[in-house]
């Protein structure tokens, strides 16, 4: 189910706030900043209006607060999950304790046992020693993106490796190299070379209209607009022409064991997709497809890809892309899909799960879109044929079967899509 | 606490009465005379959302419920309700305001034959209130002179981006300036109520320009409630199988899940034919009601116990 029940209300009505009064606003503030640094966006107006909202509400209630930091903080359903996470360690942690793989469930749980015993006690206002205390712990909640000096240090080293290298053209040597034998190192050139293949690709007729001399269709308001010049006279005749518009790409992804040589460079390509068009979805899958699109849209690769892993649990784990596959149906398809998407599914075809249901998956997923593509980075290898069960089964319904191991496939691919 | 710069710019604002809620109460007890139940989330948040004068964002399946509250909205402030109905490729000309230019023409070569007329006088003329078409953006702030109005900016996502940074403009200065005319402000902030279905992401910096509210589907209580409020005549205990049945239907791998208004239609559709019972043929008769696409159809019927389970399910909870 796509809907994320909101746990918060109901179960919390009776417990109050702590501190109400002084250091309330201090807390309110300091809780902002460990939202803002889990990677959502909040600038200094949305706190100012989230205390012209407490204003106007009763602090003492934590339903009250929560509901109006929520409706202000948060910009979609997909950080919802986190934001409640973070409420409830932020207000409702009482050991200080922030552990690092305190995952929104373990919490959760915690906090339900809470609920029920000592909901009397919540109100003791005396205590605000031991509240600041607590305030400042709260200021460095150790969320699990907190350090990322590990991270930082290694493109640095690859660095220097970089020099040995001798070659005229960087990214002509890069261009066909397979990807699964790619340096950390080279990664940055690669995006690099991603970037400038992205205008590219993908353009579809947008219904709008934009001034055009030379076509064919007249623009009777700019025409009759003109001629308001010359006296009502219509004079010259003004025409318009339908715009070109960047088609919607949707990247199913696997990140299953199979594909780990390749994994290394698929998520630097889904980062840099998905910074260079700003409407791409992304999802990856193994065993349980997850909506990777809002983790990529974290401004730091590190950071990115970091709460990415996070959030997927079995990275590198078995695949299925059948269920995956109707889970995305089923929660996404309906909504995200028209019939000027672009599906592209990168996997290798590896498949343990029911062919019947990814064939019957496959057939909803092809009726629902534009083009369907398939991207197997095994293809790049000498010998392969696609005759592995599950390779076997999807195939029929991909309107393209491509390689994607290296470069120079990725840029026929590109051209592809520009085509369509 | 009282803050004093209390706009998200930092400029100061002229308190003005708009809102004609004292209270969250208020709120939710004005919207249930009106026969629509809300929760605390949603009175609340909609509160701070005529106290803020911020507009307000909300996201939810199709059928929850969003454009109703809109109308509802206006009803219970008394207040007239001015709709845009988004589609791709909608435009300022057809959002904001736009010249007719049919009648400006006319109106030119009627000119044409007169002695006395000067050019500056058919310009003055043309470009005057009679020849502007006031699309729904204008006419939500020209009507919203004398009583804030509530504009119901429906279904975004179906616009494109274009409009979506266009909108942007408009709804932080609530000002929208005619090259011909001169700019024209809104002495009070309509109220505004966007809705999306989440057929695409709407662009961050509009949806923190407003308060986000996902509208789930209502609880078993408040739904039986939602259907005894709209559907007076019907028993409570087939308004609780109803909820029940739906409640299991959501539950189920549907392409696309039934809201709240397939509840009503079908509470009403039942009422018709005169059932004071779910049973199997009921449902299997009036299943149009509910499922929108053969294969939820098929796939109903195909369960597991099928039909029979689900509606034994949805009757014995009641008798217990």
């Amino acid at each position: 189910m796509p809907v994320i029940k909101p746990v918060i209300t109901g179960s919390l009505k009776k417990r109050r706030i702590r501190i109400p009064g002084k250091g309330f606003r201090g807390e309110v503030v300091g809780f902002c900043r460990v939202l803002r640094r889990s990677g959502m966006k909040i600038t200094s107006g949305h706190i100012i209006d989230l205390f012209r909202s407490l204003d106007n509400l009763d602090i003492t209630s934590i339903e009250d607060v929560y509901i109006a930091s929520k409706s202000n903080l948060i910009a979609s359903q997909d950080e919802s999950a986190i934001f409640e996470a973070i409420f409830r360690q932020y207000w409702f942690d009482e050991k200080g304790n922030s552990n690092s793989d305190a995952e929104s469930a373990e919490v959760d749980s915690q906090f339900e046992d809470e609920g029920e015993g000592d909901s009397g006690e919540g109100s003791s206002q005396g205590e605000e020693g031991d509240a600041e205390a607590e305030g400042q712990s709260n200021e460095n909640p150790g969320l699990p993106q907190e350090d990322d000096s590990e991270e930082g240090g290694e493109p640095g080293e690859a660095g220097e490796e970089d020099d040995g290298i001798a070659s005229y053209s960087p990214s002509e040597t890069l261009s066909n190299k397979d990807f699964s034998s790619l340096e950390i190192n080279q990664i940055a050139q690669l995006r690099r070379l991603i970037a400038q293949l992205i205008p590219k690709l993908a353009t579809k007729i947008s219904r709008r209209r934009k001034p055009d001399m030379r076509a064919s269709e007249v623009d009777m308001r700019r025409s009759v607009k003109k001629s308001v010049r010359t006296g009502g006279e219509v004079l010259q005749l003004y025409r318009k022409k339908r715009k070109v518009q960047k088609t919607q790409i949707i990247l199913i992804c696997d990140v299953s064991g199979s594909m780990d040589s390749y994994s290394q460079f698929l998520i630097q390509f889904l980062y840099s997709l998905q910074s260079e068009i700003k409407s791409l979805r992304t999802f990856v899958f193994s065993t349980r497809l997850s909506d990777a699109t809002p983790y990529l849209r974290h401004k730091d690769v590190n950071q990115a890809l970091k709460r990415l892993a996070l959030e997927v649990h079995d990275w590198s784990g078995g695949t299925q892309i059948g269920n995956c596959l109707k889970t995305f149906n089923f929660e996404y398809g309906r909504t995200i899909l028209n019939s000027r998407t672009i599906a592209i599914i990168i996997s290798d075809g590896w498949d343990r799960g029911d062919t019947d249901l990814l064939s019957e998956e496959m057939d909803r997923l092809r009726k629902k879109c534009h083009k369907l593509i398939w991207l197997n980075p095994l293809l790049g290898s000498p010998g392969y044929r696609p005759i592995d069960r599950g390779m076997r089964t999807a195939l029929p319904y991909c309107d393209e079967f491509m390689s994607a191991h290296n470069l120079d496939s990725l840029i026929v691919m590109t051209n592809k899509i520009a085509q369509i | 606490m009282n803050l004093t710069t209390n706009s998200t710019k930092g400029i100061k604002r002229k308190k003005k009465k708009t809102s004609n809620f004292p209270n969250v109460q208020s709120v939710e007890h004005s919207l249930k005379k009106l026969d629509y139940i809300a929760d605390k989330t949603l009175s609340t948040t909609l509160f701070l959302s005529s106290q803020l004068q911020k507009p307000l964002f909300l996201e939810g399946e199709a059928g929850v419920g969003k454009t109703e509250l809109a109308k509802v909205l206006a009803a219970s402030l008394d207040t007239e309700l001015i709709r845009l109905q988004c589609y791709e490729g909608l435009d300022s000309n057809s959002a904001l305001y736009e010249w007719n230019y049919a009648k400006q023409l006319l109106h030119i070569k009627m000119e044409e034959g007169q002695e006395n007329s000067s050019s500056q006088k058919v310009e003055r003329d043309i470009f005057s209130q009679d020849y502007l078409i006031e699309r729904p953006l204008l006419r939500a702030l020209i009507k919203s002179k004398e009583k804030p109005v509530v504009l119901l900016i429906d279904e975004i996502d179906r616009s494109d981006e274009e409009f979506e940074a266009f909108l942007l403009e408009i709804l932080s200065d609530f000002q929208i300036t005619i090259p011909e005319m001169g700019t024209i402000k809104a002495e009070n902030k309509p109220l505004v109520i966007l809705t999306s279905n989440r057929t695409r992401e709407i662009h961050d910096a509009l949806k923190r320009r407003c308060l986000y509210l996902w509208v789930d589907y209502p609880s078993f209580d408040k739904e039986v409630e939602i259907i005894s409020t709209k559907v007076p005549e019907i028993s409570t205990s087939l308004a609780e199988q109803i909820t029940r049945f739906m409640g299991q239907a959501r539950q189920m791998d549907f392409y696309k899940r039934p809201g709240v208004a397939e509840t009503l239609d079908w509470a009403q559709a039942l009422l018709a034919l005169e059932k004071t019972q779910l049973d199997e043929i009921a449902v299997t008769e009036t299943i149009g009601c509910i499922l929108k696409y053969q294969d939820d159809i098929k796939r109903i019927n195909e369960e597991e116990g099928g039909l029979e389970r689900m509606v034994s399910l949805s009757q014995s909870s009641s008798d217990s």
